[in-house]
């Protein structure tokens, strides 16, 4: 194993999570609902940057700028338009039309951009070889943005007016409405910014790999896993979230268990087991199961700290 | 002519299982309010355990009762894990339950042959009448289920765990008693899909399916058996129907079967946001 490669790969991952999994916390731990279409808006935002980026030509900064634009005025506008009905209701009802929203978006990705597997004009530079890990500059980029990201929303969420109001109404929306905050226009905030996010999350993972409708297929447990080790509306517990599935994904099907094996057997009965890399998704859905069994309420604490 | 009829029987076979998958569905998510997102787990655990224990040479009386047994089972299992966890969480934890059974159906080739899928060489005659009729059976079945003291019991669970626990009913129980008698009739679709289509694959363990299972129960009307009928073949009709209309306005068809699922999916969210108790609400009953 090296370990500096999965090192690094794990942090990439996580990087990668982290930034989609905020707009999710935020929306259960504000309107408590699990939104199923979450990732789905996510691809639709790497399939937008696309269309700007290869068909239209536009530079890949310019096009992912537009794309979370795009996918923030989105958010703002499905939750108008499907969530609102729901403000009042049980947490089940809003979570089946989200599910249904998800099927819709993901098969109007399929239908527009066909199945085949795209990438965005960027030019290839050779990787860098630091350390004995191999890291293409892609990588090194998604790192920095989503440092730079989420340093942007740390300061806005602890200093802002909007930042301060958000935190409000997720602990309480009755006693933040009554206080004087306009709890609609955080929400229309909460889905812009959560949306936006995961827009640019999308075109990260998107550039990383590559851009496949089946995206968000691969994406919707781990970022639910990640939003529930860091426990429900905790956007710092999220990021813990995406480092600890990050690191379990990379880490768990690279370690060898051999070792482990050998003292349960109690003797020498196999030189190198590993989880077969098939079941490196496997491995977020256990950790969901687990995590949900032992801890329903996440491994942090639970309001908007 | 003869084509058309052999067509016919063939979709009277195919959604029937489908409506023995939704029925199975109501009865966990209409009736007892234990929401699913992993139902076609139940499909594909009672599938390979047919096609398995049919290449096993095992008889397909034998091969459908371990389908129902090992769905059983499979409702006990996830049952185990329900506790009292809200629908949210369960929603999440049953997909990605259904989501690990796909995964290790896709790689234990020596089990499942793999993503190569399985086939069942048996053929069974006068099949799709069989499942036209186990299907009425079933239906029968839960209606009987849901007028006994069990039925009733479970209704109360779905308004909330707090009434029936205050009556001394272990809710936890029930909800497993639900699961079990979910999955077993969820393995029996299963045992009749492998036999129909006379192969299985992880292609039809995706969780799109369980969504395709759920838009029948939530546009025909959940709680109702009516209800679930009209949803399972409106929405029957319209899947299958539309493979034909591929050739008809010359959409590429991998394009229309992604139209064809947009079409599923919004139908679910409108209904779910203006017609919640579906086309055919749920008789309320006074006791």
């Amino acid at each position: 194993m090296n370990f500096v490669q999965v090192l690094v790969n794990s942090l990439i991952t996580a990087s990668e999570l982290g930034i989609i999994a905020i707009g999710l916390t935020l929306t259960l731990s504000l309107l408590r609902f699990a939104n199923f279409a979450h990732v789905e808006t996510a691809v639709a935002g790497a399939y937008i940057a696309w269309a700007l980026n290869v068909p239209l030509g536009l530079n890949f900064g310019v096009a992912v700028l537009v794309a979370i634009l795009v996918m923030g005025v989105f958010g703002i506008l499905i939750d108008r338009v499907v969530f609102r009905i729901f403000r009042n209701s049980d947490d089940v009802a809003p979570m089946i039309a989200s599910l249904g929203l998800s099927i819709a978006i993901r098969n109007s990705v399929q239908a527009t951009f066909g199945p085949r597997f795209l990438r965005y004009d960027f030019g290839i530079a050779p990787g860098i070889k630091m350390m004995g890990a191999f890291v293409t500059r892609q990588q090194l980029w998604i790192l920095c943005i989503v440092a730079v990201a989420l340093f942007g929303f740390h300061l806005l969420l602890q200093y802002s007016t909007i930042g301060k109001a958000m935190r409000a109404t997720a602990t309480n929306r009755d006693l933040a409405q009554a206080s004087g905050v306009d709890t609609e226009w955080v929400i229309a905030w909460v889905w812009f910014l959560g949306t936006g996010f995961a827009a640019l999350g999308g075109a990260l993972v998107a550039w990383d790999t590559q851009l496949v409708p089946d995206l968000g297929f691969n994406l919707v447990i781990p970022i639910f896993c990640v939003v529930l080790i860091g426990g429900v509306g905790s956007v710092y517990g999220a990021l813990l979230g995406a480092v600890v599935v990050g690191f379990a994904v990379n880490f768990g099907v690279a370690i060898d268990l051999a070792p482990l094996v050998n003292r349960i057997g109690g003797r020498d009965v196999v030189g190198l087991v590993r989880i077969p890399a098939e079941y490196k998704p496997a491995i977020v859905y256990a950790a969901v199961i687990l995590v949900l069994l032992l801890r329903p309420s996440g491994l942090m604490r639970r309001e908007l700290d | 002519m003869n084509q058309l009829a052999s067509f016919g029987i063939y979709m009277m076979a195919i959604t029937s299982i489908s409506f023995i998958l939704a029925i199975s569905l109501d009865l966990q998510v209409g009736n007892c309010g234990i929401v699913n997102f992993g139902q076609v787990v139940f499909l594909v655990v009672g599938a390979y355990a047919t096609a398995i224990a049919i290449a096993g040479g095992a008889g397909v009386v034998t091969a459908a009762l371990i389908a129902v047994l090992c769905g059983a089972l499979f409702g006990i299992l996830m049952s185990l894990s329900v506790r009292n966890m809200s629908g949210t969480y369960w929603g999440i934890l049953s997909l990605s339950m259904a989501e690990i059974v796909r995964i290790v159906a896709l790689n234990e080739q020596w089990l499942t042959g793999g993503a190569n899928g399985i086939s069942v060489l048996i053929s069974v005659p006068g099949l799709p009448w069989i499942i036209a009729a186990s299907a009425v059976a079933v239906c029968a079945l839960v209606r009987l289920i849901m007028a006994s003291p069990f039925g009733r019991t479970i209704h109360l669970i779905r308004e909330g765990d707090r009434l029936p626990l205050s009556l001394g009913k272990n809710v936890l129980l029930f909800k497993m008693e639900t699961m079990t008698i979910g999955g077993a009739i969820g393995g029996l679709a299963g045992a009749y899909y492998a036999l129909m289509q006379r192969y299985m694959s992880p292609d039809d363990a995706k969780p799109i399916e369980t969504f395709v299972i759920w838009a029948m129960v939530v546009v025909g009307g959940r709680g109702n058996v009516w209800g679930i009928v009209l949803g399972t073949i409106v929405i029957q009709a319209f899947y299958s129907g539309t493979r034909f209309l591929t050739g008809l306005f010359g959409i590429e068809a991998d394009t229309m079967a992604a139209l064809r699922l947009v079409v599923i999916g919004l139908l679910i969210m409108v209904v779910t946001m203006f017609r919640p108790q579906g086309l055919l609400p749920e008789r309320r009953r006074i006791y």
